[in-house]
């Protein structure tokens, strides 16, 4: 299905949930930071992933809750208690026993693909640049470890090339996030997370500390560019020269 | 009928008010019955409910625009983690265990729980640990780590200050009350059902809260265990969290979150409970598939403890485990579903009726079906990395314990309010209440899931203008109120009612369970005679049955001899087994609750002599309670029954004490198993464990401690299986032996301790033997202590061949001790060396 | 082994599923930090062999389980209280949802590598 055609569906979905959100589903998730506004290819799988699940969830709320209300207000036949026995069996082992599983199993079956391809595999054909985050009350320090460059809350990437972010913390738990890349990872002193992620438009995203860390937790905030691979050489050089 | 069994019940209920009856005036803090102790949670947690949405208020007028400074972070840091901690901790918990306490002794036909003191000290230690709690909020030191509390941000380095003392301490504190009552609800609902009540004969709500009793004793224990351990590095140094010295702060996140997920259910099973209970009556039928509902909440127990990690999936670890846990996560929903097709059958095929708790009963099944469902998608990892601890969680977890909890709860708070007051509430007033609450709720919180998916992270004081987030914001904090005007109106109906409500009668709903044969509100001692209940739906097979109970047409409706007594019963069939006979009134929970919050106190302004006194001082109130029991003048000094009644369960060796007893150590063992994963977590994970080159305890005092204690437990159960025989030759001697023999085996252990070069502060790993030393030494110690009172006992002719259930209720504590004594030899000795070079 | 007809089997099950999801994660880790494979090995490791049989055999001993019970309680007429063959029959269904448990959380690892 297209994207426009999911679009439809969840439009049609959301009806009964109020005309106040069909207004804000509409009024577009775009955003600095937002997850449903992806430009690259781990944020994008997400949010498809999302809109699936919501087009799919909205419609089994319905459906349980029409079940309900016209089980409340049906006048039913009369019957034996065998009878009734035997169509509470077929409820509930229709209702609870097969339509979970079946549920559940074409969840799992998208889902743990799409969880393994954000995995830092070894890639065949290029090197991922590798940037070290460090988190620390309450800023990102950001270190190129090939290029010798240290940034403080600022991250300049490439566009089309995958990005290793090693994460840590010197101080308590904090979490890297750019939701317009990709999901988050914590940073966690002692240890060193790696993220995989890539940047396929050009442009200016925001991202956060998502981890609760103190007092600055609401100012933690770190700023992305994402860079043609030549301006993010230019960049670079400019950096070094400063 | 004639003159006399008309008068018979105004004379029984007289006679009943003497030994039962509650004292007024300041002797109402002895009061321990099940009914007025239940009442008393439900009102306390109330108020807390209130406190924690005042707080909620507070937050979502600040974050109501973008950029205001109404609040700042430090407030604002306050006044989060409080009010998460307020509403899990002190409102959901006892709520649901008040109810309980309330209930489930006139559900299952008995007249009190089996531990009634007990019911006591845990209301006193949750008002008084609540209190402490949230006097920091008065005095503006509130803890502000947020509800999971988080090391290395809680530790002493980052959040100096007692703020966080205040949160271990006085949680550990209320935990105490939620562990008891787990205990004592286990422990009465399988052994004080009314004669014939067998286990596929009990209604569903006693079902779900025996899995939640259950689920309490062993979810608990792990963070109890955690808030030791943090307390202990904070307030002494020893560095169980702490990267640099061998600890690691994940291991705080297993702990808190082995605790925290069962949590969820703890609170939501109950809920279900009320459901299956409320639907029947409301579709006049028997519930459709009372096995299947029975399975799921069964499954629903043990599986909710195999999600903890589904909370962390953004720590970095592997995969596959993820995967674990994400499928886990996604079993859980196959016992959800089952239920509610149930309930959904049960209205298809019976004939449903409408009121007020219906209209919850569909809003339960709105919110809380939505916040389920978001439930499966957060337990996909990959969407998980996404929107995890942002305001899309916020919205989820609303979802489902709102859903899940508050609308059940107060459709049975409706149910149930003719019951508690004997007066039905107004229609139109709770239809108001309802809808406002409703709207309310969801415009707050459906668009939050928005907010989150825009980027908003939770457990931000304010954001900039221009990211999307300010009219989703603004939408949710007028929801917010609207929400909170449905609650004033709730609490409005409710506290009209008790005035203008009109009579409800017997039974008003047609229910078919047997608490609405009392009489409503009901009596201390909730039924004259105890009817015998061979069926699932009493009250509907034998309508007349209010009548005849307080007639006095049931058995044991005796009362001349004193005593509070209700029936002990077989597990599964409900057979009348023994007389089971309750202690009454008494200060010592009270004083007892008291003195430990002197203690908690004291512990945390860091005066470490009063502490000790105190802790002296509960341990000898403690002692005392216990020394009122068996044949002591207070408790039951003769033990003539009527003829043909078996007899009282001081004069068996299957006593409710004894059942008590295992299930505390269930709750015991659960700490101690918490410990285990704690040193093997930190051997395997831990990133800078550090081993010393010569092992810390030596080898074989340590085997000498442990056959001398081996040899004491071993002695004990020699004595009592010579007690069984009906030997009690030399009881007294021999149980001063084992005392003797227990000492020896307490100061070798102590000796060990003192001289072993543990340097607790400077490594993890001899931080972590301490603590299994520590374990170890209460035990034993403990176990001296009460054998020793066994012995005077024994003396004082309190305990003998004729009352020997004492005796048997210590067996287990012996061997117990035992078994975590060579456990924990084995790990402490034996890991290093089978870890070789590592 | 336990009678079909014990109270306790309305737990057994379940406790052995957490018991055997408690160990594997365990043994997991343990592996990891021990002797983890190369991360091009897929999910053709000796770690993964090791726990789908384990998964294998605990599938196969709850359903055995439950087969047991569930005979117990069709044969049912050794004990006459109802409240037995409740018991047994309840217990049946959670052993197997012990085994279903089990066997999917087990199968996973036939879908990803180890230690990533």
């Amino acid at each position: 299905m297209e994207p426009e055609a999911i679009w439809k569906t969840v439009i049609r979905s959301l009806a009964p949930l109020g005309l106040i959100n069909i207004f804000f589903f509409l009024g577009g998730c775009a955003g600095p930071q937002s997850a449903l506004d992806p430009s690259g290819p781990s944020a994008l799988a997400i949010a498809d992933l999302w809109w699936w699940m919501f087009g799919f969830s909205a419609a089994i709320l319905c459906i349980i809750v029409m079940l309900w209300l016209y089980a409340m207000w049906r006048k039913p036949p009369s019957m034996t208690e065998t009878e009734a026995y035997q169509i509470g069996n077929r409820w509930i082992i229709g209702g609870g026993l097969v339509l979970p599983i079946v549920s559940l199993t074409l969840l799992l079956s998208f889902g743990i693909p799409i969880g393994y391809r954000l995995l830092p595999l070894p890639l065949e054909d290029q090197n991922p640049l590798h940037i070290e985050v460090i988190g620390q009350q309450w800023w990102w320090e950001i270190r190129y470890v090939d290029a010798g460059i240290v940034t403080k809350n600022q991250l300049h990437l490439p566009v089309g090339r995958p990005v290793d972010i090693h994460v840590s913390s010197i101080d308590v738990i904090h979490s890297f996030w750019v939701p317009k890349l990709g999901g988050k990872i914590d940073a966690i002193p002692g240890r060193t997370n790696v993220l995989r992620l890539e940047a396929d438009t050009v442009g200016h995203f925001r991202g956060q500390c998502a981890e609760f860390c103190g007092k600055g937790h609401a100012e933690m905030i770190l700023f992305i560019e994402a860079h043609t691979p030549e301006s993010f050489v230019a960049w670079m050089e400019g950096y070094k020269h400063e | 009928m004639n003159e006399k069994t008309q008068k018979l019940p105004a004379r029984l209920h007289n006679d009943f008010m003497k030994v039962w009856g509650n004292p007024q005036g300041w002797r109402a803090l002895t009061i321990v019955n099940h009914t007025t102790i239940g009442i008393r949670f439900m009102v306390t947690g109330g108020v807390f409910f209130l406190i924690g949405g005042l707080l909620a208020m507070l937050m979502r007028t600040q974050l109501a625009l973008p950029e205001q400074e109404i609040i700042g972070p430090e407030l604002y840091n306050q006044l989060f983690t409080m009010h998460g901690t307020i509403m899990m901790f002190l409102f959901a918990v006892p709520m649901v265990e008040g109810l309980a306490l309330y209930l489930i002794p006139k559900m299952i036909g008995a007249r009190d729980l089996l531990f009634p003191r007990l019911s006591a000290f845990g209301y006193w230690c949750y008002l008084f640990g609540s209190i402490i709690l949230l006097s920091s909020l008065v005095l503006g030191i509130a803890p502000s780590a947020g509800w999971f509390v988080y090391t290395p941000l809680s530790n002493e380095v980052y959040s100096p200050g007692p703020n966080i003392d205040f949160w271990l301490l006085g949680i550990t504190f209320v935990e105490i009350s939620a562990v008891s009552a787990g205990v004592e609800l286990v422990v009465s609902i399988l052994r004080s059902r009314t004669s014939g009540m067998a286990l596929l004969h009990m209604p569903l709500f006693c079902w779900y809260i025996l899995v939640m009793a259950f689920m309490i004793v062993f979810g608990f224990p792990p963070l109890i265990l955690g808030s030791i351990l943090l307390e202990l590095e904070r307030a002494v140094g020893m560095p169980f969290f702490d990267i640099a010295r061998g600890g690691d702060p994940i291991l705080w996140q297993h702990l808190f979150w082995l605790f925290g997920h069962p949590e969820v259910y703890i609170i939501f099973l109950p809920a279900a409970g009320i459901v299956s209970t409320l639907i029947p009556v409301f579709a006049r039928r028997p519930i459709v598939g009372y096995r299947w509902v029975v399975l799921a909440a069964i499954s629903t127990g043990f599986i909710s403890f195999g999600l903890w990690v589904h909370h962390m999936f953004t720590i970095g670890i592997p995969q596959l485990a993820q995967a674990f846990f994400s499928v886990a996560s996604m079993l859980i929903a196959i016992p959800t579903g089952i239920q509610f097709f149930a309930w959904i059958a049960t209205l298809w095929t019976g004939r449903p009726v409408y009121h007020i708790p219906m209209l919850w009963l569909l809003g339960f099944l709105v919110i809380f079906l939505a916040g389920g469902l978001t439930g499966v998608m957060l337990a996909l990892v990959p969407f998980n990395w996404q929107v995890h601890d942002t305001h899309f969680v916020v919205a989820h977890l609303h979802y489902v314990i709102i859903g899940g909890m508050l609308f059940p709860l107060i459709a049975g708070l409706y149910y149930w309010l003719p019951h508690f007051s004997g007066r039905m509430p107004s229609d139109k007033l709770a239809r108001w209440g309802f809808w406002l609450t409703f709207i309310g709720f969801n415009m707050t919180f459906l668009i939050m899931h928005l907010t989150g998916l825009l980027g908003m992270p939770r457990r931000i004081y304010t954001y900039e203008a221009g990211l999307g987030w300010d009219l989703p914001n603004a939408v949710s904090s007028v929801g917010g109120f609207i929400l909170a005007m449905g609650i004033a109106m709730i609490l409005f109906d409710i506290i009209l009612h008790f005035r203008i409500g009109r009579p409800a009668g017997v039974n008003p709903w047609h229910a078919d369970t047997l608490e609405w044969a009392t009489s409503t509100p009901p009596q201390p001692y909730n039924f004259i005679s105890l009817p015998a209940d061979p069926t699932r739906h009493p009250m509907w097979t034998e309508t007349s049955l209010q009548a005849t109970i307080a007639e006095g047409r049931h058995t044991l409706s005796e009362i001349d001899h004193g005593r509070r007594e209700t029936w002990g019963s077989d597990p599964v069939t409900g057979k009348i087994r023994d007389i089971i006979h309750l202690p009454g009134n008494s200060w010592l929970p009270f004083y007892a609750a008291l003195v430990l919050s002197v203690l908690c106190i004291s512990l945390l302004i860091r005066t470490y002599e009063i502490a000790l006194i105190a802790l002296l001082i509960s341990l000898l109130l403690l002692l005392r309670w216990s020394w009122i029991n068996g044949a002591h003048p207070g408790a039951a000094p003769d033990a003539r029954v009527k003829p043909g009644y078996p007899p009282l369960h001081s004069r068996t060796f299957d006593s409710p004490g004894l059942w008590g007893m295992v299930v505390t150590l269930f709750s015991d063992g659960a700490l101690f198993l918490s410990l285990l994963f704690g040193w093997l977590y930190l051997w395997v994970i831990g990133p800078n464990w550090q081993v010393p080159d010569a092992a810390p305890l030596a080898w074989t005092t340590l085997v000498i401690a442990g056959v001398l204690l081996s040899g004491a437990a071993y002695w004990y159960r020699r004595v009592l299986q010579r007690l069984k025989a009906g030997d009690d030759h030399y009881l007294q001697y021999q149980l001063w032996g084992i005392t003797t023999l227990g000492l020896a085996h307490c100061c070798m252990l102590l000796w060990i301790w003192t001289t072993a070069p543990l340097m607790v502060t400077h490594t993890a790993h001899d931080a972590v033997i301490a603590v299994f030393l520590a374990y170890l030494l209460f035990h034993g110690g403990l176990a001296v202590i009460v054998t020793g009172l066994q012995a005077k006992r024994v003396a004082y002719g309190y305990v003998g061949k004729s009352v020997p259930y004492e005796v048997a209720v210590l067996e287990p504590w012996w061997l117990y001790t035992v078994g975590v004594f060579w456990i924990s030899l084995l790990v402490i000795l034996l890991l290093p060396s089978a870890w070789g070079g590592m | 082994m336990l009678s079909p007809f014990h109270p306790l089997q309305l737990a057994l099950g379940l406790v052995v599923w957490f018991t055997w999801f408690a160990l594997m994660y365990g043994a997991l880790a343990t592996a990891c930090a021990v002797a983890p494979p190369s991360a091009d090995q897929g999910t053709l490791t000796w770690i993964n062999v090791a726990l789908l049989i384990n998964t294998i055999v605990i599938t196969g001993l709850l359903l055995y389980w439950a087969s047991i019970c569930w005979r117990a309680a069709r044969a049912g007429n050794k004990r006459e209280n109802t409240s037995y063959l409740f018991i047994a029959k309840l217990g049946a269904s959670i052993n197997l949802v012990g085994a279903v448990a089990t066997f999917s959380l087990g199968g996973v690892v036939l879908l990803l590598p180890p230690c990533l």
